[in-house]
């Protein structure tokens, strides 16, 4: 798949609109430890859905040189 | 018998070939010289995973019967080393660093050894990792089978993961050179907290048959050694196509340094901020003057800014989505809480509520990144940063709690270097580069897929110009 570079370029400008989540010190119990984890999960998939992307995008299954 | 003084021991692989092919030393003497080192240091810095010492002997007594006949085999040939205990050897132990897998034994030979044995190199133990390569996340530098990494520089210090023993134990002379595992940075962080040289190479060059497998897009095995020529000399005969890796790029790897573009013609992409603002400030004189040498070397350095992408979000969600995948059992069934780091398990279980549309999506803004990548590297050849912005940390402190040394700049620099290398599928070169205090640090110079010579020839032309690779740690 060939991305042109406006899509690109609308990818890169969306992906630099969004805030990093910050870093936060241990959980003191093992239920909060795996609350901590979930939380940072749900995080990063809320940042990669806020990301617009071209809809013809296709997932990187293969490398190419 | 000949005298294995310490110059041996950290000597590279063609001055340890010139030893082998001129009978001046015997690939049993080299081999049980460094088994028998590896066996009596390796425990003093956590390195040790498994002794093969005497298949190690066994091995070296054929490859003498060789030499004697004069069938050479090449630079390797006699040479030890050491790998990574994620690489299956056929009726050993292959624990993944884990204790849920302490007992794990496989049938056959990882693709990367059964390539090193054609050639007559000589295992001569495996070598410690981080639980599962550390996958999960994990908090605590202890989150091993062998306990913390220790560095060979400082021992209160943290080798770096999760390739800790292929990096201590060239580090500290206790083989010549060793192979790794990258997902994220598993090769860059320890080579670069024990002054190592090491080459990632290219997604796909190198088989990880017989390698435990964290992330099958990401995983890369590559080598620990002397100089950037061991890594070529190593590479050569590790890499290649494979039809038992699916992600075998199908493609070889000739060393060939006799074709090396003039390094005046290289265009060295940087960012300044990266020393200026992000390096501690501790190590900036040291990545300040490798950074001259660079420029002395007629290189063309031209300031360049990484893609903006959310490297940290898509590299936790390809990775996060892809062990979980390969460890569901293990995660359902609750031998999982067998790990030894509270923040690794509760990243695997965590790592289960990712969902595909999510994965896809990362997977799907990783081909941007490859493409906008592929773009970047019109206006340059190579990049080059700081293999980490920091020396190793203590052992004993929390490794998600740095300790920053003032505001972090605005501009990112290429601080993201290490995960968009790895989802670009991306080389990368560990070169030794100073100090700051009593432990080192080093530059990482990143090219296009597949474009290993160059970062070679580069490695090559820094190290004639420094002796950072040569440097040995106190009291080895």
């Amino acid at each position: 798949m060939k991305v042109t570079r406006r899509e690109l370029g609308a990818a890169l400008v969306s992906a630099a609109a969004l805030a990093q989540a910050p870093a936060q010190g241990p959980p003191a119990s093992p239920e909060a430890e795996l609350q901590a984890a979930r939380d940072q999960v749900k995080a990063a998939a809320l940042t990669l859905q806020q990301q617009q992307i071209p809809m013809s995008t296709e997932p990187a299954f293969a490398f190419q040189a | 018998m000949a005298k294995i003084d310490s110059d041996i021991l950290f000597a590279t692989i063609p001055e340890l070939n010139k030893l082998l092919t001129s009978k001046e030393v015997s690939a049993v003497e080299m081999a049980r010289a460094f088994a028998e080192r590896l066996e009596q240091l390796g425990p003093r810095y956590n390195a040790l995973a498994l002794p093969l010492t005497q298949q190690a002997i066994r091995k070296a007594h054929e490859v003498d019967k060789e030499i004697k006949r004069g069938r050479l085999r090449g630079m390797l040939q006699g040479i030890p080393y050491g790998v990574k205990d994620l690489l299956s050897f056929a009726g050993q132990p292959t624990t993944w660093g884990a204790k849920p897998f302490a007992a794990q034994v496989f049938d056959y030979d990882a693709t990367v050894i059964t390539k090193l044995s054609a050639v007559g190199s000589v295992l001569v133990g495996k070598l410690s990792t981080v639980e599962l390569a550390g996958g999960g996340g994990y908090r605590y530098a202890a989150a091993s089978l062998q306990g913390p990494g220790l560095n060979p520089w400082d021992r209160t210090r943290w080798s770096g993961g999760s390739s800790s023993g292929p990096a201590t134990a060239v580090a500290a002379g206790l083989v010549p050179f060793a192979i790794g595992s990258e997902t994220s940075g598993s090769i860059v962080t320890p080579a670069s907290y024990c002054g190592v040289t090491a080459l990632r190479p290219t997604y796909g060059l190198v088989s990880r048959h017989g390698a435990m497998a964290l992330s099958w897009t990401l995983d890369k095995l590559g080598p620990f050694a002397r100089s950037a020529e061991d890594c070529g000399l190593i590479l050569q005969t590790i890499a290649g196509k494979d039809g038992k890796d699916p992600g075998s790029a199908g493609k070889s790897f000739y060393y060939t340094p006799q074709y090396a573009r003039p390094i005046k013609e290289v265009r060295i992409g940087f960012a300044p901020v990266d020393f200026a603002g992000w390096a501690d400030p501790a190590a900036r004189p040291a990545f300040n003057a490798a950074m001259d040498v660079i420029k002395q070397t007629g290189a063309q350095l031209v300031e360049t800014k990484l893609p903006d992408f959310h490297y940290g979000a898509v590299i936790s969600t390809v990775i996060g989505a892809e062990e979980v995948s390969i460890f569901e059992d293990f995660i359902r069934s609750g031998k999982v809480d067998q790990l030894a780091d509270a923040e690794q398990i509760a990243g695997l279980k965590a790592n289960l509520d990712i969902s595909a549309t999510t994965y896809l999506k990362a997977m799907r803004i990783r081909r941007l990144m490859q493409e906008a990548f592929r773009q970047l590297f019109v206006d340059v050849d190579v990049l080059v940063t700081f293999g980490r912005d920091k020396v190793a940390s203590p052992i004993d402190q929390p490794l998600d709690r740095g300790t920053p040394a003032g505001p972090a700049p605005e501009d990112p620099g290429f601080n993201a270097l290490i995960p968009a290398g790895n989802l670009a599928g991306l080389p990368a070169l560990v070169l030794p580069c100073g100090f700051a205090g009593s432990l080192p640090v080093a530059l990482q110079v990143v090219g296009p897929p597949f474009s290993e010579n160059l970062l070679l020839a580069i490695g090559r032309e820094f190290q004639q110009r420094t002796d950072w690779h040569k440097r040995r740690p106190p009291g080895t």
